[in-house]
């Protein structure tokens, strides 16, 4: 009897083996930004190791592209390592995937857990190389509330990226503390499989002036467990750290229970002030088109006229590249209103075209223009 | 008896859930070298974050200082992260213990799980600044058998270093691969609280001029109940960056398949040339072991090995009864599949030149 029992005991287990769920390990930012574009140029090497000293691992890498000129569907390679191979995919997201000018995650799935995944992810400009380690990261390293700390501003930028690895698509909030003070909120809803970067957080909600280097970001999902991640960028260097987000505590439902002042109060950033005389045009991004008051792409100022420009982005984060013969500063886009004051000369007559210049899906690049006349 | 049992239990759960409650957190590789030092300029600027919106967190960091001019007992510092607070340490070495020009790990100890450590190590020479994050790792992320991958050399170097969070000291043992081949091994003993860093491990391993972007390390400690961290700073020489590779948890490798060459005038067994060639497979690790068998009376009953120079296998004159050769550990590749000839070294073994000129055997990889 007890033989009978054993030999049960056994098959359930060599049955429960069988059923084992393939692990999948993602890498939550990858890249492919030759020189020349839009962005400092960017890449990832990436290396599979299997840790098994006797069975090959069958790994399936599939590219989430969600940045950049995307392919329609996501491109995948299968490949095979020996027991204790190192594979070596250099600029991965173009040599591997085909997928130039690209931004996104990918996932190695394997039928065991013997893969290990690690990355760089370099900027050969300014200088050659600067760049950070970004690890593959399991299931549980996912989280339905993460915590970014080591955020800055100021002599640095931070990016803020999410990829959600669900099959289920999922709305995140994101709050931009300094300290205690919240300094502004963005909510983004994520496809399944599919994720985002918030290029320059502080811009995008809208405290580009703020000073930090102990910033921390909270980033909450309405329910599925998302990778979340900071890269802090050295102003000066480029050099980027990768800092991976953390298991935090859920909040206090309802209004954030903190002595938190509005989103502006800590460091206001300064509102110009028009001239009375001054004409209040809107211009709005959203994926992938620029709008004038509602309308088309390009807009007409007469010299001598002043202009209020309220720019904000009506979904993900976009960047205004600025048009520097007309006094207009870059500025990323999101939900906050930025306001730029115009007042074109007789000298400055022409047509000036600007592209988005933060990488913002497929159709990122779309332009507007402005033209001045006499 | 269940109503009898019920309160012990609570106890012992309750015993249970106090030994679990603190929770340390280690950034494996902090440093304070201002310009000047030896060493290149290098600071930690570390954050400590209190994820609780309640309670306030106790925190005791403790520096293992293990590099430099260390203080003379492990410098403390206690504070308490309110709720929701990150408290910023900027050149945590210097300015919270007081211990410029060194560098190591630290501890950061709480009564809870709430505490979330991050930090930048940079460096601000040659271009100011450039950095990586080294985060603080919880003890899970200690491993007895570790990988370290993404190593280069060329273009890069690697620096491999270990901390041992545990109160025994352990040998741990550092091997640096490129590719399938071993390229060299490293063993240090590395006290309680302490660690080491192998600065330019190809160096280290007596490969300087290897140009490699795929190489990867593998850190074992002699006892596999104590797990230690480990990590690579990889770091591009043209600019200084590094970044921190955290070692990831590896198998253990299977124990090596020792092999007993039994040696006599004029055979080596199995090898040759009586006994058939000495079969050995790909991947697997074998310890070689040559053992005189001689009978007795034989006549100069003393052989040797040539050595296989292609198999790392070094060369003995002294095969003689009561004198095993062990062979060092070696683990065949796929790049060395043939025949590898050897044959006996000891001109007059048994007596008889002639004899011993055909005393040659071989070993196939396959």
């Amino acid at each position: 009897m007890k033989r009978i029992a054993l030999s049960i005991s056994l098959c359930a287990l060599a049955a429960f083996a069988a059923v084992l769920p393939a692990e999948t390990v993602t890498l939550p930012a990858v890249t492919s930004l030759p020189v020349g574009s839009a962005a400092s140029p960017f890449f990832s090497d990436v290396r599979v190791f299997n840790t098994s000293y006797t069975s090959p691992a069958s790994v399936t890498a599939v590219y989430r592209c969600f940045l950049g000129a995307c392919p329609s569907a996501a491109p995948q390679a299968a490949f095979v390592l020996a027991p204790r191979e190192s594979r070596a995919f250099d600029d991965m997201v173009l040599a591997t995937f085909n997928a130039p000018s690209t931004g996104g995650a990918v996932e190695f799935t394997s039928s065991g857990t013997d893969v290990r995944v690690t990355s760089r992810l370099y900027s050969t400009a300014p200088i050659p190389t600067v760049g950070m380690f970004i690890p593959g990261l399991r299931g549980s390293e996912a989280h339905a509330t993460s915590v970014l700390t080591s955020v800055a501003n100021g002599a640095f930028r931070t990016n803020i990226g999410l990829y959600n690895g669900n099959d289920v698509g999922a709305v995140a909030t994101i709050r931009l503390f300094n300290g205690t003070a919240l300094l502004g909120v963005q909510t983004i809803p994520l496809a399944p499989r599919s994720g985002t970067q918030l290029n320059r957080i502080f811009d995008v909600v809208g405290q580009a002036g703020v000073t930090t280097t102990n910033a921390y970001v909270v980033v909450e999902s309405d329910g599925a467990p998302l990778f979340t991640y900071a890269a802090v960028i050295d102003n000066a260097t480029t050099d980027p750290i990768f800092v991976t987000g953390a298991e935090d505590e859920r909040g206090p439902s309802g209004p954030v229970a903190t002595a938190t002042p509005p989103a502006t109060a800590p460091t206001p950033t300064p509102t110009p002030t028009p001239p009375a005389s001054a004409i209040t045009v809107n211009l709005t991004a959203q994926t992938f088109r620029w709008s004038f008051n509602g309308g088309g792409t390009s807009f007409v100022m007469q010299a001598g006229q002043t202009y209020e420009v309220h720019m904000r982005s009506l979904d993900v984060t976009h960047g205004f590249p600025g048009i520097p013969q007309l006094g207009m500063e870059q500025t990323a886009l999101g939900p906050t209103e930025i306001v730029q004051i115009v007042r074109p000369t007789a000298g400055q007559v022409g047509t000036y075209t600007f592209p988005c210049d933060i990488e913002c899906g497929a159709g990122h690049g779309f332009e507007g223009s402005i033209q001045v006349v006499p | 008896m269940t109503m009898r049992r019920a309160p012990l239990l609570g106890v012992l759960l309750s015993a249970l859930a106090g030994a679990l409650s603190a929770d340390t957190l280690t950034i494996p590789a902090v440093a304070s070298f201002p310009a000047g030092s030896a060493a290149s300029p290098f600071f930690s600027d570390v954050r400590v974050f209190n994820t609780s919106y309640t309670a306030a967190a106790s925190v005791t960091a403790v520096y293992r200082c293990f590099l430099g001019a260390c203080p003379a007992s492990a410098p403390q510092a206690t504070f308490t992260v309110a709720p929701r607070e990150s408290r910023a340490f900027d050149d945590m070495v210097l300015t919270a213990f007081n211990a410029p020009s060194s560098a190591g790990a630290v501890e950061l100890t709480s009564g809870g799980t709430s505490l979330r450590v991050t930090s930048r190590l940079y460096s601000t020479a040659p271009f100011a600044t450039v950095g990586m994050s080294v985060p603080g790792l919880k003890a899970s992320g200690a491993h007895s058998v570790a990988v370290l991958t993404s190593l280069a050399n060329g273009a890069f170097r690697t620096n491999v270093g270990m901390y041992n969070g545990n109160d025994a000291a352990v040998f741990v043992t550092v091997r640096l691969f490129d590719g399938t081949a071993q390229l060299g091994v490293q063993t240090v003993n590395l006290p309680a609280r302490s660690g080491t860093q192998i600065n330019r491990i190809f160096d280290a391993a007596g490969h300087p001029g290897l140009t490699t972007t795929n190489a990867h390390a593998v850190v074992e400690t002699s006892d596999p109940s104590l797990a230690v961290f480990s990590y690579a700073a990889v770091i591009d020489n043209a600019t200084t960056d590094p970044i921190f590779v955290i070692g990831v948890e590896d198998e253990r490798a299977p124990a090596p398949q020792t092999v007993t060459i039994n040696v006599r005038a004029w055979d080596f067994s199995p090898g040759g040339p009586n006994s058939p060639p000495l079969t050995l497979t790909v991947g697997t690790t074998y310890v070689l072991v040559f053992h005189n068998v001689d009978l007795p009376g034989t006549t100069n009953p003393r052989h040797g090995f040539a050595g296989i120079s292609e198999l790392g296998l070094p060369g003995t004159d002294d095969i003689s009864p009561g004198h095993d050769v062990v062979m060092p550990a070696f683990t065949p590749q796929p790049f060395q599949r043939g025949t590898h000839p050897f044959s006996c070294t000891q001109e007059s073994c048994g007596g008889d030149p002639e004899q011993h000129r055909g005393m040659a055997g071989a070993i196939i990889i396959q």
